[in-house]
């Protein structure tokens, strides 16, 4: 259609070209056919109008004259007897006579001639005879009787005057033929003048006519496809599902299709000069129609003209209502009025259609959230009681037990934590398939290095080593999802850890400038591990797959799938490369947005406690469950604390308000109060309103930030290990900041028994060996002024994790304020430090001797 | 009806003869010769004088410049003599003659002049009579028939038998 249209204006081009040409020969024709009639009028005029008499005739009649006188005059001469000459009377008036005429001939000569173009000897022959012809009037005038010998005299000069006669004649007859010559040369060029005209004429009555067939056959062929475009539209308007009705600006009906009678369910003479409204718009818009008539022909504007289709309703004459698409076009008709087109398409199928679709949609968004929210709640009822199976076990005292039973406790321990992780992961699917986790400032690269320092020690046990490679240009702090972030590279840096024995797994991210100003971070875990076969390439992607070939170490078949969720929740897409026998290679690609904003320091300063150095410090533990309760205060009670329990918020607040405690550990989600309305209360007023409270949760993310907005000082997991909650105290407790306290310490606590009660005696072995070459590489480095800071600090940094998770806190401390030196400006004195370290590593070895 | 005839036939007669008796040598000024009736009509400068004159100026292609033409017009001397519907022939001393058409005469032209600025004018000068049309008052009176009808010393005027 658009292409028709498009031709017919090009033809419309096309056609004007000769239009125009015609219209110009036309005119070219006219003005040249009317200056060929004026030229020929005027030769015609000039032609007619003589300006001789015939002249031819006038000078002939000179020598007629002349001799008519000479022979009067002659006759008179002539003896009539032997007497003589006898003139008489008559014969002098004859003679009289004949002389006038002569005279008058030669004046009108001598006048006729003058303006014609003779030559001047001719004009002066003329002017001779002119004067001759005088004297010889005196010749005549003075004639008397006897008339002898006048009559002689003039005899003898009208015999002189003979040749002058014939010179006169033959000289003018000699012009007229000059005369006759020069106009059948203008006559012949005339003649010419008017072929030339003729031709050109002819030429352009021959384009014209050339023209005038090429319009008449253009248009003929206009016509023809205007006739077959109108007889398309008749078939089309005829065919058409939806109803078509023309009115008139008053909305009277005057045309309408079949169509409009099958869906309204009139008869057509029915629907013809009936009222539009009246005929299909349902009674309760009526009024509100009529309105926007009225408002139309005021105005000239309606809310639907042209406005496309709408979804509305109309009604059929039995008053039955039906969706209906409506839409209204205006146009204008051959008498130039205002006419309107509507169109209605019966959409009551469709709707329906719709609607069920709908119904079964919101049928399965219910069931899948029913789903989640099952999977949810069972996994949480379930997580309850195996935090107090897990924490029973760690409670135990393995030493009391006989070998076997040790192992049994050993499998037990295991398969706990397993069912842990497996009922973690469920849920961490459930939670990143409902993406509730809003947009917020994380550091990428900082994350990253803590899960990979997370993962080291259980790469280390397999052998394994684990890198984090940083390129390109991280600008530090980014917008995104820290915890989907967390999530995938946890999830594929674990398994590669998984499923590789003395290899490297490497993690690492490419920063690069992507567009409109993010940054585009490419994400690569890649390993060294067993790898994985085209064909199964595919199916570990699903949910709950693992590979048979994965052995002892088959994980929940979660990890990738929550990988790939979160990374889709990232933005992202995850793909794998992988040989079999040489390693696979997970790689993604993120849009992140860097945060420019400065924001105040995330990490909340703990609040300096008001009493500090109490070696047996007041803590309230607060938690609905009894067996959390439970396990949780003897925990407290083996770090060597003192442990007061409150059931709900409202408890807590008021024993909070009543004694100073010197921390408090609060569960989040709690009846009566929660967790963040007791922190608030308890921050109030009160003893306690200065102490240290470190939020507890399972179920919530711990990066919420209402948690810390409340006033906690730092959120814990559940469930909790008694290694995670002596970590907690060393933060917040300033017992721990003490070096006199940490010496009294020491007696109590031995950090190589807690590191093999929390990971096993050989793992904790293999890891403090580590820690020690790490430390020893930091000394060297502290030492080695030559190096660089960066790498200097790299060295040391990996020192301070590594003495950190092992429990060696003040070599830790050390090497952390080492690490700042390094990267401080000022000048550098280091020596003091290197002491400080050194110090310390060999206190520390020999706390571990056993180990070393 | 024919005793008047033949009573205004023989009056003209009369005439002629009476005419041509007094002054056996003068012809008249002007003899009009109807062939239907018979009829000859002679008309002296007298009786052209009487009858209504018309005068124009104009130039002409045998004189030289502009002159005042008086005199009756053909038509009323036609009248006068009371010719008939035939072929009129017009001659003039010098024995010229042409055949006029009746439509190249109407009330107001040819004249037949026989004052030329006020003045009669003889025979040398083309008189005394003249058949004039006012030449420059339009080109319809310039053509070659117009130029051949406009006889000069004209003395005789011969009207036909009609048909």
């Amino acid at each position: 259609m658009q292409e028709k249209m498009a031709g017919g204006r090009a033809n419309r081009t096309m056609l004007r070209l000769p239009v125009m040409a015609l219209l110009a020969c036309l005119i070219v024709s006219s003005i040249s056919l009317i200056f060929s009639a004026m030229g020929f009028k005027e030769r015609l005029d000039e032609f007619s109008k003589a300006n001789n008499d015939n002249q031819g005739w006038i000078i002939s009649q000179l020598d007629v004259d002349y001799r008519g006188l000479r022979l009067v005059v002659r006759a008179a001469q002539t003896p009539a007897s032997d007497e003589g000459v006898r003139i008489s009377e008559s014969e002098m008036r004859q003679i009289r006579q004949s002389f006038d005429i002569f005279y008058s001939r030669v004046s009108v000569i001598s006048s006729s001639f003058r303006d014609l173009e003779v030559q001047p000897d001719v004009r002066t022959k003329i002017d001779g005879l002119v004067d001759a012809r005088t004297r010889l009037a005196m010749d005549v005038d003075n004639l008397e009787a006897p008339y002898e010998p006048g009559i002689g005299l003039l005899s003898a000069h009208l015999d002189e005057m003979a040749p002058s006669i014939r010179d006169v004649t033959t000289g003018v007859l000699q012009t007229f033929v000059e005369a006759a010559t020069r106009a059948e040369k203008s006559a012949h060029s005339l003649v010419v003048r008017f072929q030339f005209e003729a031709l050109i004429l002819l030429a352009l009555m021959v384009i014209s006519s050339f023209l005038t067939v090429r319009l008449w056959t253009d248009l003929e062929w206009r016509r023809t496809m205007t006739e077959r475009a109108s007889e398309n539209v008749t078939k089309a308007y005829d065919a058409s599902l939806s109803a078509v009705l023309v009115t008139d600006i008053s909305g009277r009906v005057i045309q309408c299709n079949k169509a409009a009678s099958r869906i309204l369910d009139y008869t057509e003479e029915q629907i013809l000069g009936s009222d539009i409204n009246d005929l299909c718009v349902p009674k309760r818009f009526r009024d509100e129609q009529d309105v926007l008539m009225e408002e139309f022909q005021r105005s000239g504007h309606h809310p639907m003209l042209g406005k496309g289709t709408m979804r509305t309703f109309a009604e059929r004459s039995s008053g039955e209502e039906f969706p209906a698409d409506v839409s209204i076009t205006g146009d204008f008709n051959m008498m130039d009025e205002r006419i309107f087109i509507v169109f209605i398409t019966d959409v009551s199928e469709q709707v329906a259609a719709e609607e069920r679709l709908k119904a079964a949609r919101h049928e399965a968004e219910q069931l899948a959230a029913a789903k989640s929210m099952f999977l949810a709640t069972m996994s949480h009822e379930m997580r309850t009681p195996l935090h107090g199976v897990i924490a029973s076990l760690e409670l135990l005292d393995v030493s009391a037990l006989s070998e076997d039973n040790e192992s049994l406790i050993k499998t037990a321990r295991d398969c706990s934590e397993r069912a842990l992780l497996q009922i973690n992961e469920i849920l961490d699917l459930i939670r990143l398939g409902e993406n509730r986790e809003p947009d917020s400032v994380f550091f990428p690269e900082e994350l990253s290095r803590s899960i990979v320092q997370e993962l080291t020690p259980l790469a280390k046990e397999k052998g394994n080593e684990i890198l984090l490679q940083v390129s390109g240009t991280c600008e530090g702090r980014y917008v995104g999802a820290p915890s989907a972030f967390a999530r995938a590279i946890y999830n594929l840096a674990g398994n590669a850890v998984k499923f590789t024995q003395n290899g490297t797994i490497t993690v690492s991210l490419d920063f690069q400038p992507g567009w409109d100003g993010g940054t585009r971070l490419s994400i690569a875990v890649a390993d060294t591990g067993i790898g994985i076969a085209p064909e199964d390439q595919q199916r570990i992607f699903e949910e709950f797959q693992t590979l048979e070939s994965g052995g002892s170490n088959v994980g929940t078949g979660l990890g990738l799938a929550i990988a790939k969720m979160a990374i889709a929740r990232l933005g992202g897409d995850l793909h794998l490369e992988s040989q079999p026998g040489e390693g696979s290679r997970f790689f993604f690609d993120v849009h992140l947005e860097p945060d420019h904003m400065v924001v105040e320091e995330r990490t909340a300063q703990p609040v300096e406690p008001e009493t500090r150095a109490r070696e047996v410090s007041q803590i309230l533990l607060v938690d609905d469950n009894q067996v959390n309760r439970t396990l949780m205060s003897r925990m407290v009670e083996r770090l060597g604390h003192h442990v007061e329990t409150a059931s709900d918020g409202r408890e807590a607040v008021a024993m909070a308000a009543a004694t100073h405690y010197d921390l408090i550990l609060m569960d989040v989600s709690m009846p009566v109060m929660n967790g963040l309305e007791a922190t608030r209360a308890i921050r109030k007023a009160g003893a306690s309103r200065n102490t240290v409270i470190l939020g507890v949760t399972a179920l919530v993310s711990r990066d919420d930030p209402e948690l810390r907005s409340c006033g906690m000082q730092e959120v814990l997991g559940k469930p909790m290990k008694l290694g995670d909650l002596e970590a907690a105290f060393a933060r917040h407790l300033a017992i721990y900041d003490d070096e006199d306290e940490d010496e009294a310490e020491d007696d109590s606590f031995d950090p190589m028994q807690a590191l093999s009660v929390l990971v096993g005696q050989d793992t904790a072995h293999a890891l403090v060996r580590q820690c020690f070459e790490d430390a020893q590489l930091a000394l060297e480095s502290l030492r080695d002024t030559e190096l660089e800071a960066t790498e200097r600090a790299r060295m040391i940094h990996s020192a301070v994790g590594s003495t950190g998770l092992v429990g060696l806190r003040l070599l830790s401390d050390a090497l952390s304020r080492s690490e700042r030196a390094v990267l401080s400006d000022g000048p550098l004195d280091l020596s003091e430090l290197v002491d400080e370290v050194a110090e310390e590593m060999a206190s520390a070895r020999e706390v571990f001797a056993s180990a070393l | 009806m024919q005793v008047l005839r033949a009573f205004a036939i023989f009056c003209c007669v009369a005439v002629i003869s009476a005419f041509n008796a007094m002054s056996a040598e003068a012809e008249p000024m002007l003899v009009v010769e109807d062939e239907a009736s018979g009829t000859v009509t002679t008309f002296e400068e007298a009786d052209l004088l009487a009858l209504p004159q018309i005068s124009f100026k104009t130039s002409t292609i045998w004189t030289d410049g502009i002159r005042e033409f008086s005199g009756p017009s053909l038509m009323s001397v036609l009248e006068q003599a009371g010719v008939g519907s035939g072929e009129i022939t017009l001659t003039a001393i010098n024995d010229y003659s042409v055949i006029i058409r009746r439509d190249a005469i109407n009330d107001e032209a040819p004249i037949v002049a026989l004052r030329k600025n006020g003045a009669p004018f003889g025979v040398r000068d083309k008189g005394p009579l003249w058949i004039v049309y006012p030449y420059d008052s339009t080109p319809e009176f310039q053509s070659e028939a117009i130029y051949a009808y406009s006889v000069w010393q004209l003395n005789r005027i011969k009207v036909a038998e009609g048909n």
